[in-house]
């Protein structure tokens, strides 16, 4: 290479590096995008200041979008109509983006940043999620895995949802987790009692949130969450209701089945709870108690694998069994289903629930993923 | 190696309380490139592709999820699962996310057992990355292939 090429290389890279450092100066002390306008359903205005990403601008204005990834862009969970104001599609968006999307201007919530007036469209009921500080005030184990937590609630001081709905718990750091991550978690209280809400909460190996609850945790400790959300709630009608459990999917039942007896609610339910064994199951006095107070409901818990000294003599085998044994005798041609525990069960027992007649506009429970 | 702004974003992601509590390095001080070069040439020597690994651990990821938290036998593997609602993302950024579902595996007749999610699944066969030595979820790609009974794919001329 003569002299003179390697002047120009040296001077183009010192160029294009100068050009690349003003780039960061400039984006970290000159981009002040200032005030910007962000108009929610043609309706509600907020004056924000500009910079930050949509999610985080929402957020700070007690505004909650789903997020599954923190804000990373490959959950997809945050897609929002952005009328106006987002600019092109940006490469760090355009894979969680559908050609449909694009054409209806739905964008990555966590993507897009607020730096002009912006015009977007959210659902209505994301008004109603709130922001609450709260204490635990006690933890109790239900089975070696499980535990009842009770958070009462600070600030604001009461919580009105609808039966059936979750709320988001945020974590703390602790040990090598240095941040704060948030999970989802139904509600288990009755709705009648505003003041605290109780979490039923299994201990998921490594999971950061559950092991938080589960090791780190002691009552006193002042908890973040955010909620109501969640569109698992009983819809109206009179044909029989097929309720399906396992494990902590037992959580949106108990308000629910509150709120049936509270409203003298006679439609017949047949709850199907199932279990591995003996030590899985809980709230088994609670819900006896239900079938005395409820008009016509019956607890069905099954064991899939009874240990010897389980002395079990209730029905055995995956849930999915004494399901199909109950509805493939009956008409469920009215019947509605809610189903809450492991996505596995969800799955096994919607394909029984179709194939006996239930369609999928009758069966209701959480979206997992 | 200089590094650029989204390698040192995604570099983070690996560490403890991101997306996983204990991340995925373990006590590796190896860089993540080096990490999985080592364990792509071990695969090379054994013949074995990520993906036959992929694919054999996802069968049995499968099995076990069809009997919900129950314990299966499939050949000599004795699997259960426990799937619990939510999602992960991805350590190294690329778009979707993963169902938290953890798998024991015991193999009969030897005992031994090996435990893994579907984010294992996902980061061999998408990126070959079998995890840091001493993350409680690192499979070693030698004693994975002898574990999964795997030998190499005859080639059909
Ligand atoms: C609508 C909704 C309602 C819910 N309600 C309830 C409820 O009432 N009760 C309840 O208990 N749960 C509930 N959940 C689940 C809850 O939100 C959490 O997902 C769950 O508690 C696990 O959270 P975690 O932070 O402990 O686990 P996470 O840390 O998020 O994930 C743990 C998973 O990561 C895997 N993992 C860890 N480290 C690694 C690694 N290095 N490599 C590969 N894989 C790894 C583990 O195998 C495990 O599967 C609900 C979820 C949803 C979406
Ligand atoms: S929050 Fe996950 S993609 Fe936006
Ligand atoms: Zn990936």
């Amino acid at each position: 290479m003569t002299p003179n090429i390697l002047t120009t290389v040296f001077a183009l890279s010192g160029i294009s590096g100068l050009l690349a450092v003003l780039l960061v100066i400039a984006e970290r002390f000159l981009a002040n995008y200032g005030e910007c306008k962000v108009t929610i359903n043609d309706d509600k205005e907020l004056i924000v200041q500009g910079g930050s990403t949509l999610l985080t601008t929402l957020g700070s204005e007690k505004i909650f979008l789903p997020s599954a990834c923190g804000g990373r862009g490959t959950c997809a969970y945050c897609k929002c109509k952005v009328v106006e104001g987002a600019g092109p599609v940006l490469p760090t968006e355009a894979p969680m983006l559908t050609p449909d999307d694009v054409k209806n201007n739905i964008r990555l919530a966590c993507q897009v940043k607020v730096k002009q007036d912006f015009r977007i469209e959210i659902p209505e009921e994301l008004f109603n999620i709130k922001e609450f500080k709260s204490t635990i005030t006690s933890i109790r184990d239900l089975t070696y895995d499980i535990k009842l937590v009770r958070f009462e609630l600070d600030d604001p001081n009461e919580i009105s949802f609808k039966p059936g709905q979750y709320i988001q718990v945020y974590t703390e750091p602790y040990g090598d987790v240095k941040e704060s991550i948030s999970r989802a978690y139904s509600i288990a209280s009755p709705h009648t009692e505003k003041s605290y809400i109780d979490l039923m909460i299994r201990l998921v190996p490594d999971g950061i949130c559950t092991t938080w609850v589960h090791q780190h945790v002691s009552e006193q400790q002042r908890v973040k969450l955010v909620g109501p959300m969640g569109d698992f709630y009983v819809r109206d009608g009179d044909g029989e209701m097929i309720m399906i459990a396992g494990g902590s999917g037992m959580a949106p039942f108990v308000p629910i089945l509150h709120d049936m007896k509270n409203r003298g609610v006679k439609r017949k339910v047949t709850y199907f709870f199932g279990a591995v064994s003996k030590r899985d199951l809980f709230y088994i006095d609670e819900m006896k108690a239900l079938e005395q107070e409820l008009a016509d409901f019956t607890f069905v818990p099954a064991l899939s694998e009874p240990a010897p000294d389980d002395n079990w003599d209730g029905e055995t085998g995956l849930i999915t069994q004494p399901l199909a044994n109950y509805i493939r005798e009956r008409d469920m041609s009215n019947a509605h289903a809610y189903l809450c525990g492991s996505p596995g069960m969800i799955h096994a027992c919607i394909i029984i629930l179709n194939k006996y007649g239930i369609t999928e506009d009758r069966i209701f429970f959480d979206p997992f993923s | 190696m200089k590094q650029t702004p989204d390698e040192k974003q995604i570099l983070v992601n690996f560490q403890p309380g991101h997306i996983t509590q204990a991340g995925f390095l373990g006590t590796d001080t190896r860089h993540l490139h080096e990490i999985i070069h080592a364990d792509a040439v071990i695969l090379a020597r054994l013949n074995i592709s990520t993906e036959q690994i992929a694919d054999k651990l996802q069968i049995l990821l499968d099995t076990a999820k069809a009997a919900m938290e129950s314990s299966v036998t499939i050949d000599d593997f004795n699997v259960r699962s426990t799937w619990t609602k939510g999602v992960l993302p991805c350590p190294f950024a690329d778009p979707g996310v993963h169902d938290k579902v953890q798998v024991t595996v015991i193999r009969e007749s030897t005992g031994e057992s090996i435990v893994f999610s579907q984010l294992n699944i996902h980061l061999i066969k998408a990126h070959g990355f079998f995890q840091g030595v001493g993350s409680n979820y690192r499979l070693e790609p030698e004693h994975l292939v002898s574990f999964l009974k795997l030998t190499p794919e005859v080639e059909i001329d």
